[in-house]
């Protein structure tokens, strides 16, 4: 390896790891300014999502929508096509697991899940297919459609969920449970952990395998670096881009497909807390690196379990680690810049001292 | 405006109208200022002559004879630039192995345009190419290189590479999905591309310390070597090299220009695009010159002067003077 | 039933539910017009609403309330143009942290200042003030309609127009589009393009503050947790559906008002509300489908 090219990367894990510290301190000036002591806080935070068995396990539980959704933005923005739309193409493939869920009850239990799993990635490699088709035939900037088709998924579904699909238990904004061949067995007593943590390991090993060691993935991040290249080099840009947004939008509804298969076994109006946003944003703070998506998400996954106990232990309000979150995406969004400006502020510097010594 | 008594200056490379507004007319060449004269003294010859600079003493080139049979002919090229406007005029010509044909002409006049409507990445809308008797018009950049063209692109920056790819990434490009480097089109063989990308950056004088660095941190010179050793090491029978020297030291220019004419003494087709016209007369054995998207005169090397040839490039002599 | 659905109480709360569109649009055009594709308005309104509240019940003012809610937008809309324009951060990526950091400061502060979950409300807080137009007031269609509106209902017409004039008549607006599509021409003309940028961000913030402050003191006077509602993203839609002129995104904002409006009164007699309120996101898409197959059309006849 040559040293300045590792030199960079280890360098952006610096101001990485740099950034969450920062950002755990904010959020520890808050803890102070409630009148808590961050200690306690950070500690109840650790402890929560790792202090048990069970609370690993639900630290790893949070890690199976982060993860894929994460994986599913790194394929997009690697590729150079944006999509924000997981959460609308997780809420569909959920949709669809739990229509597979509850049509075909009679299937033989592995066959029902596979099923469930294709289904859910077809419909949100379909649903991600429009916007794509939309960007590469008329260049319509995919970013404002997804966001725009987040919330018709969300409405279609819940449109679904509360009138042809609605449960006879009562209103309640779901689907019927989905019969007993689709249920993912639970590994933890009490956690929502459950075997689609495995799927989801083989899926990311896929996606990794795809996008660092093969032809395709080569040809996929050589469209998002430079896409005239690509296509001066032989690579077909806009096939390439709508391949990875279905990828990425499959990815998505499979997300939605373990929701329902693992937690839930119905689908649910609200089903994701914004799972897809997270994810984007674990892909975000790694450069859309695949193993990146994998740490990150289990940090941020352990935030969010350890907040709840946080929570209870203490009465910090577990939205703080949301807060948290958010300014070391800030920190991220900016590091390239902060450094920038710290090179012009260091250059100045030594320039003024260089100018210094020879007055004196 | 002037007779306002205002001051007006005007940028262009039409020598005509230079000649038919202004009172003082100075050449600039390469961000450097070449000269100022007035107006009546000038004329189309001594401006042309200043804008393409004196003969630069480069060595002698070991040009060796080669047989000539046709590998490209192009018949009636029509096609628009970015803006809709048609930037390619019913263009014909030939290609034969073993030669270099240059194109001459002052920039924005179509030749980017040829260059890739004959690469694929611009569409034609009347004409046809033929490589070596297959039709290949409107083909695929994919299928375009199938058929036996590389191409050596005018902007390296935006065309020819990716900044932040290693190097190795960028020498693969083209290959990628090929045996041995991707087994069965599937895996990268990650040693077998690494290996042949040192191969190169040794065959190619590509200074860097490793294939691993992103391409943007070489030098432009070592960049363009980049591209070179990759269009180069397809060992294709046309060869379209399009700006081969813009921004590149001087050494890289001695190395560029005598890779190309051992690509033309091993009997490949060689089409240049350059705005240097010492690079056109130095390596080419035909020269075209375009003048807004039509082809204003054929020439075999030694039928004409640099200084001649600068009217051609501005259409002064619309008449065409067939020679071959 | 149409009669029940189709009467003067919808045109009125198609008014009401309009008002915060509008002022949110009218700051992300600006934006939009200085190169700046904001999605970030979301949060924006989010945190104006959230802080209308606070400074409302503990003041005992509305006013103090718009001053929280405008400050706090003038805050985000500060942080976000120096992380665009300065720093060269990604927009949309600064955008999503302030929509997280929204949605995450204001339940975290609810629960901590409020100690509530989910909704505060309080009679202590002052709503803000209802103008009645005396001349109309005993014309009864008129009175209905326009009457008895929130005031920013009507500063926001006035804002639409006072826009309007600012971006086509003057030359700071002038500037302000120019620091979007010809940055490097401004300049040359001796005006900053980033100051131009910092103008239309922080104007954006306080905007959106503003809508967030018709949002929790207009009617009722409570914040909800995620009270904004994907409304900035609607604001979003007006604005390309308006093609960020301030009249036409008028436009758009009260037709994306009337579609919110009539999917309440539907879903009140038992009508799925989802497809109405669909349509906002719909006719966005099919707009921006329809503009670039004309300009697409237009290329090819030159």
């Amino acid at each position: 390896m040559d040293k300045r090219h590792s030199n960079e990367r280890i360098e952006y894990i610096i101001s990485l790891v740099f950034s969450i510290v920062v950002s755990l301190l904010i959020g520890a000036l808050i803890m102070i300014a409630n009148g808590r002591s961050p200690l306690v806080g950070y500690g109840a935070l650790l402890k929560g999502a790792f202090g048990s068995k069970y609370n690993i396990a639900t630290t790893f539980a949070k890690t199976v929508p982060l993860i894929l959704t994460g994986l599913a933005t790194a394929v997009s923005f690697s590729s150079g096509i944006f999509n924000i739309g997981g959460e609308g193409q997780l809420y569909l493939g959920a949709f669809a697991a739990a229509y597979v869920g509850i049509t075909f009850i009679s299937l033989p239990k592995g066959i029902g899940i596979i099923l469930a799993i294709i289904a859910g990635a077809l419909v949100g490699g379909i649903y991600a297919y429009i916007p794509a088709l939309l960007k590469v035939k008329y260049e319509i900037d995919e970013v404002i459609t997804t966001i725009m088709l987040n919330s018709v998924a969300v409405l279609f579904t819940s449109y679904l969920v509360n009138y042809p699909f609605a449960t006879t238990e009562g209103k309640m904004g779901g689907t019927e449970i989905i019969a007993e061949g689709y249920h993912l067995s639970k590994m933890v007593r009490l956690s929502t952990l459950n075997t689609s943590i495995f799927f989801m390991g083989i899926i990311a090993i896929i996606i990794y395998y795809l996008m660092e060691k093969t032809s395709a993935g080569y040809d996929f991040k050589m469209v998002g670096r430079n896409s005239l290249f690509a296509r001066y080099g032989g690579i077909d840009d806009k096939k390439q881009m709508i391949l990875a947004m279905v990828l990425s939008g499959a990815l998505c509804g499979i997300a939605g497909v373990f929701e329902v298969l693992g937690v839930h076994h119905r689908f649910l109006q609200n089903i994701s807390p914004g799972y897809a946003w997270d994810g984007m944003l674990a892909a975000l703070i790694v450069k859309n690196n695949p193993i990146g998506v994998i740490i990150m998400s289990i940090f941020l996954g352990a935030l969010k379990t350890g907040s709840v106990s946080m929570e209870n232990a203490t009465s910090i309000p577990s939205e703080l680690v949301l807060v948290i979150q958010s300014i070391i995406i800030l920190f991220i969004a900016g590091e390239a810049g902060f450094k920038e400006k710290f090179k012009v502020w260091n250059t100045r510097r030594k320039a003024k001292q260089k100018a210094g010594e020879k007055n004196a | 405006m002037e007779d306002l008594g205002k001051t007006v200056i005007i940028i262009t490379h039409k020598l005509q109208e230079v000649l038919a507004i202004s009172h003082r007319v100075s050449v600039m060449r390469q961000g450097k200022m070449v000269g100022t004269l007035e107006t009546k003294e000038a004329n189309e010859g001594i401006l042309a002559e200043m804008m393409v600079g004196r003969e630069v003493l480069f060595e002698q080139l070991d040009k060796k004879e080669t047989f000539k049979e046709e590998v490209l002919l192009v018949e009636g090229l029509r096609a628009r630039d970015n803006r809709g406007l048609v930037a390619l005029n019913g263009v014909s010509f030939n290609l034969r192995r073993g030669e270099v044909l240059g194109i001459a002409g002052v920039e924005g006049n179509g030749q980017s345009e040829l260059v890739e409507v004959l690469t694929g990445l611009r569409k034609t809308e009347e004409g046809r190419i033929l490589i070596n008797g297959v039709d290949a018009s409107n083909k695929s950049p994919k299928e375009i290189r199938n058929l036996g063209i590389a191409h050596v692109p005018e902007d390296r920056l935006s065309t020819g590479l990716s900044i932040e790819a290693t190097i190795w990434e960028n020498l693969i490009m083209g290959i990628q999905h090929k045996e041995p480097y991707a087994i069965r089109g599937i895996h990268m063989n990650e040693k077998k591309i690494k290996d042949r990308a040192n191969r190169l950056i040794d065959e190619f004088d590509i200074r860097t310390p490793s294939s691993n660095l992103p391409a943007g941190k070489l030098s432009g010179g070592n960049m363009q070597k980049m591209v070179i050793a990759r269009e180069f090491s397809f060992n294709t029978p046309i060869l379209i090299v399009a700006q081969p020297t813009r921004g590149v030291d001087v050494g890289a220019i001695e190395f560029i220009h005598s890779q190309i004419i051992k690509k033309r003494n091993d009997g490949v087709a060689i089409l240049l695009v350059s705005a240097e016209l010492d690079e056109i007369f130095r390596l080419s054995d035909r020269i075209i010159t375009f003048y807004e998207g039509e082809i204003t005169g054929e020439f075999l090397k030694d039928q004409i002067s640099k200084q001649e040839i600068g009217i051609y490039m501005t259409g002064k002599h619309m008449k065409k003077k067939g020679v071959l | 039933m149409l009669k029940q659905v189709f009467n003067l109480t919808l045109v009125q709360h198609t008014i009401r539910t309009a008002t915060p569109l509008i002022l949110a649009a009218l700051g992300g055009l600006l934006t939009e017009h200085a190169g700046m594709l904001n999605i970030g308005m979301e949060g924006m309104i989010l945190l104006g609403s959230f802080f209308g509240v606070l400074g409302s019940y503990f003041f005992s003012s509305s006013l103090v309330g718009v001053i929280f809610a405008a400050l706090v937008g003038l805050l985000i809309g500060l942080i976000f143009a120096v992380f665009v324009v300065d720093l060269k951060s990604d927009e949309f990526i600064v955008a999503i942290a302030i929509n997280m950091f929204a949605s995450g400061l204001t339940v975290f502060l609810l629960r901590s200042i409020f100690g509530v979950k989910g909704a505060f409300s309080s009679p202590d807080i002052v709503p803000l003030p209802r103008l009645q137009i005396p001349g109309i007031k005993n014309i009864p269609v008129l009175n209905i309609i326009l009457n008895n509106h929130s005031i920013f209902v009507y500063i926001s017409w006035i804002l639409v127009v006072l826009v309007y004039i600012y971006l086509y008549k003057t030359p700071h607006g002038i500037w302000l589009r120019a620091a979007g599509e010809y940055p490097e021409a401004l300049e040359t003309a001796g005006v900053s393009a980033k100051r131009m940028k910092y103008t239309s961000s922080i104007a954006c913030g306080v905007l959106c503050g503003f809508a967030g402050a018709h949002l929790s003191l207009g009617y009722l006077t409570l914040f909800t947790e995620n009270m904004s509602a994907d409304r900035g993203f609607i604001a979003l839609a007006a604005i390309i559906f308006g093609r960020a002129n301030p009249i036409k995104t008028f436009g758009a904002a009260l037709m994306f008002g009337f579609f919110d409006a009539l999917g309440i009164r539907l879903q009140v007699l038992g009508i799925p509300s989802q497809f109405t309120q669909m349509i906002p996101y719909m006719a966005t898409i099919i707009a921006l489908l329809i503009v670039t197959k004309r300009q697409m059309a237009k290329w090819k006849r030159i």
